[in-house]
């Protein structure tokens, strides 16, 4: 079967061992060995592996730089590693870059540099995921705040669809109303749709000038006030990141930035000097009151010494246990103090270390479970990620702001979903994938 | 030591990666080699795997990996364990037998090693780098490096030249003498001995205020490999040494010119405490050179296309290797060269 598979491509398939276990993977705890790995060269490659696919009634689970959290990238099927495509053209002039799937998002930023550009989507993967990966999980990251998520930076994509049909949505233009939006909608499926060929990006000017302000709080309810502040003061910053006192505890161990607190709020600001100037003095006022500690800089490398602690948080709780579940829930504004307040709640319950940080301007926070493998902890970690997401749901919020739904909550949809929506997503699903062989398992439960 | 375990499979790894970069394979990336490695234990897959051998060797061993791990995993310790622990081809025996020959004695050394370079170096009997007033007691020594010596000796030149003037009355360890990082690296560690024993004695002998090396994979690995490698004896005559260990750059009165264009030598810059990572490896990484030949080209061309017309280069094998690689109009310039 693999070997027909072949002879129908240009580019290479593995279905040596090797391979097939280092591509069992991402960055989710998720593992499965796939058939076979498929490296197409082209979209024609695709449309060939879409074919095949629905000829043999194998899956076909597409995959960019394998960095997703929630096992999106991973399955049993034929894993379509699409790093071949990436082909990149600039329209400097339109403030445009047409992008094969494979484009690693930071090499883009790196070439866009040069042209004093920049794409928005930042996802904290920025330096080895790629656009394809980006694109099929509506990427998120701190400058959703001011930018929005990826689907708002995209203007247009090539895709095979499950049909076997290749689309072409979407237009150059930054305004297009007609039809429905398919690009929107291949955005964010996770590959359960179409493979996504070609992404036409929007491109913004590199903003010429930064501010940072970092605040300390006694707790997180007075730095939830803050936020709420900021975000009323009339400036939109640019990222507004919230850590927890327990997870500063662990970073101050490592690195004793003398920044104990129970909470600290980073905020950062972009744009022309002047308007930074002006825009760094309104978040720090609003960011002051109930402060425990504020520093502001406009210089660049004090700037990254004031990120340091945020930055460096993934990595302390990474070396904190065995393994690291990076959870991803999205509240309204409103709702943060209770969300926060919930987490510890549930890490009491159920016996867990469950520390929060993420993006406090938008709502979107990762409560980040330290893994240590003791007894039933699988099931344990089940029932608080459940209760966890009950919340969020129940303030209104989602069960997955930016990480997207995979296998890993997978099971959580129908928890947190309205079944008519489910049922309408379904409907899409059928008549654009009729014989189920894109990502099968992924998002829809 | 935090085994494949810690990985969390972040890909970070991926991005500082040059055959990763390169292939764009995931068995070439640090996360890959983890994954296979975590199979290898658990019996998953053969150490006679010939696949699980390819992917081990797409590495140059440069180790930004582990400069950019976030969660801390070993990987310069976990890979070249596994390539102990992977059961040797044909092809792989052959190349351990002439690696054993090589490093087996310093006379060895010095009349295999003139010849293995011929490709890099071209045809030429390149002078032995030598002080230009004579050794001073309790004054320095210079071990220029098998590289230095014999693939690009215009840096072992130009490194005499520095010493000179920073700390003159150096004396040349001899030809010969080695820090055997071709034998961790392949697999080999447990032949150090052979190496050690000579420098050893040399150094107890001749007892320099301290050994200065302008190549930093020397540099790195004498401080940070023999100590955990070399037998009890030996480990213990070694631990008098190991601080008296100094890179030319970091020689006080020497000074590491800035530029832009310049390629850093990864075994400083991903050494422990070294500081900035290098922005990528040249795709030289000592013997994966000769297991990879083509892929090791590319991204030496690939770097070079990154660096522009004007490159200073820090590591000697990076610079014989870049040199070679160069485009005519390109300048490729050891960082002590005048």
């Amino acid at each position: 079967m693999i070997e027909a598979l072949r002879t129908r491509l240009r580019g290479a398939v593995a279905d040596d061992k090797a391979t097939l276990l280092s591509y069992s993977r991402d960055a989710s705890p998720e593992r499965a060995m796939p058939l076979a790995v498929a490296r197409p060269a082209h979209e024609e490659d695709v449309a060939s592996l879409v074919a095949w696919a629905r000829e043999t009634g194998t899956g076909l689970v597409p995959r960019g730089a394998g960095t997703g959290l929630s096992g999106g990238s991973v399955g049993s099927g034929v894993v379509v590693d699409l790093a071949g495509l990436d082909h990149l053209r600039l329209r400097a002039d339109d403030l445009v870059a047409t992008v094969g799937p494979g484009v690693v998002n930071g090499r883009l930023q790196d070439a866009l540099r040069q042209d004093g550009l920049f794409w928005p989507p930042d996802p904290s993967s920025r330096p080895a995921s790629t656009v394809g990966g980006n694109l099929a999980t509506n990427a998120g990251g701190p400058a959703c705040l001011k930018y929005g998520v990826t689907r708002h930076w995209v203007l247009g994509l090539r895709a095979v669809l499950g049909t076997g049909d290749v689309a072409a949505a979407g237009s150059l233009a930054m305004k297009d109303v007609a039809g429905y939006d398919l690009t929107g909608l291949m955005i964010g499926s996770e590959g359960t749709l179409g493979v996504i060929t070609e992404a036409t990006l929007r491109l913004l000017p590199l903003p010429p000038a930064r501010g940072t302000v970092l605040a300390t709080y006694d707790d997180p309810a007075a730095a939830a006030a803050a936020a709420h502040r900021v975000r009323t003061s009339g400036v939109v910053p640019e990222a507004l990141e919230f850590v927890d006192g327990p997870t500063l505890a662990c970073v101050e161990e490592t690195f004793s930035l003398g920044l104990e607190a129970g909470a600290l709020l980073l905020s950062e600001v972009a744009g022309h000097p002047e308007a930074v100037a002006g825009e760094l003095e309104t978040v720090a006022a609003a960011l002051a009151e109930g402060a425990t500690s504020i520093e502001t800089t406009t210089d660049p490398e004090e700037g990254a010494r004031l990120w340091r602690a945020r930055r460096a948080a993934f990595g302390t709780l990474a070396h904190r246990g065995k393994d690291l579940l990076v959870e991803d829930v999205s509240v309204p504004l409103s709702g943060l103090v209770s969300m926060v307040d919930r987490v510890s709640e549930v890490a009491a319950d159920h016996g867990l270390e469950i520390l929060v940080m993420g993006h406090a301007g938008d709502g979107n926070l990762h409560p980040q479970f330290v893994l240590r493998e003791g007894a039933d902890e699988a099931t344990r970690v089940e029932r608080a990620v459940e209760a966890i997401v009950d919340h969020a749901v129940s303030l209104g919020g989602s069960m997955t702001g930016e990480h997207g739904v995979g296998t890993v909550k997978s099971a959580l949809m129908r928890r947190a979903l309205d079944p008519g929506a489910l049922a309408a997503m379904r409907a899409v699903k059928a008549a654009l994938d009729p014989d189920g062989v894109l990502n099968p398992g992924k998002m829809l439960p | 030591m935090r085994g494949t375990e810690a990985c969390v499979g972040c890909a970070l790894c991926q991005p500082v990666c040059p055959t990763f970069r390169e292939t764009r394979e995931e068995g070439a990336s640090a996360r890959g080699k983890a994954t296979l490695i975590e199979a290898l234990d658990a019996g998953e897959i053969d150490a006679g795997d010939p696949g699980l051998a390819a992917q081990l060797e797409l590495c140059t061993s440069c180790w930004a990996c582990e400069a950019a791990c976030p969660a801390g995993v070993a990987t310069r310790d976990l890979f070249i364990l596994a390539r102990e622990r992977r059961a040797p081809t044909l092809g792989e025996r052959l190349l351990r037998a002439v690696l054993s020959l090589v490093y087996s004695t310093p006379a060895m050394a010095r009349a295999l090693l003139w010849a293995v370079f011929l490709p890099l170096r071209g045809v030429s009997i390149p002078a032995r780098p030598e002080p230009a007033v004579s050794a001073a007691p309790g004054g320095d020594a210079m071990l220029a490096g098998c590289l230095a010596r014999w693939a690009a000796p215009e840096a072992a030149a130009a490194s005499a030249a520095t010493l000179d003037r920073a700390s003159p009355g150096w004396r040349p360890a001899p030809d010969g003498l080695c820090c055997g990082a071709p034998l961790v690296n392949n697999g080999l560690a447990a032949r150090l001995p052979t190496v050690a024993e000579p420098l050893l004695e040399w150094l107890e002998k001749n007892r320099p205020a301290r050994l200065v090396t302008p190549d930093a994979t020397c540099a790195a690995t004498l401080r940070h490999e023999w100590p955990g490698r070399l037998p009890g004896g030996l480990a213990e005559r070694w631990a008098v040494w190991r601080d008296k260990i100094v890179g030319l750059r970091e020689v006080e009165g020497v000074r590491f010119p800035e530029g832009d264009a310049v390629q850093t030598a990864c075994h400083r810059a991903h050494a422990p405490g070294g500081g900035e990572p290098s922005d990528s490896c040249c795709g030289f990484g000592g013997t994966f050179f000769v297991r990879n030949p083509r892929l090791a080209r590319r991204i030496g061309q690939a770097r070079l296309a990154e660096l522009g017309e004007d490159v200073m280069v820090e590591g000697p094998g990076c610079l014989a290797h870049l040199k070679r690689l160069a485009p005519e109009g390109t300048r490729v310039r050891f960082w002590a060269e005048e």
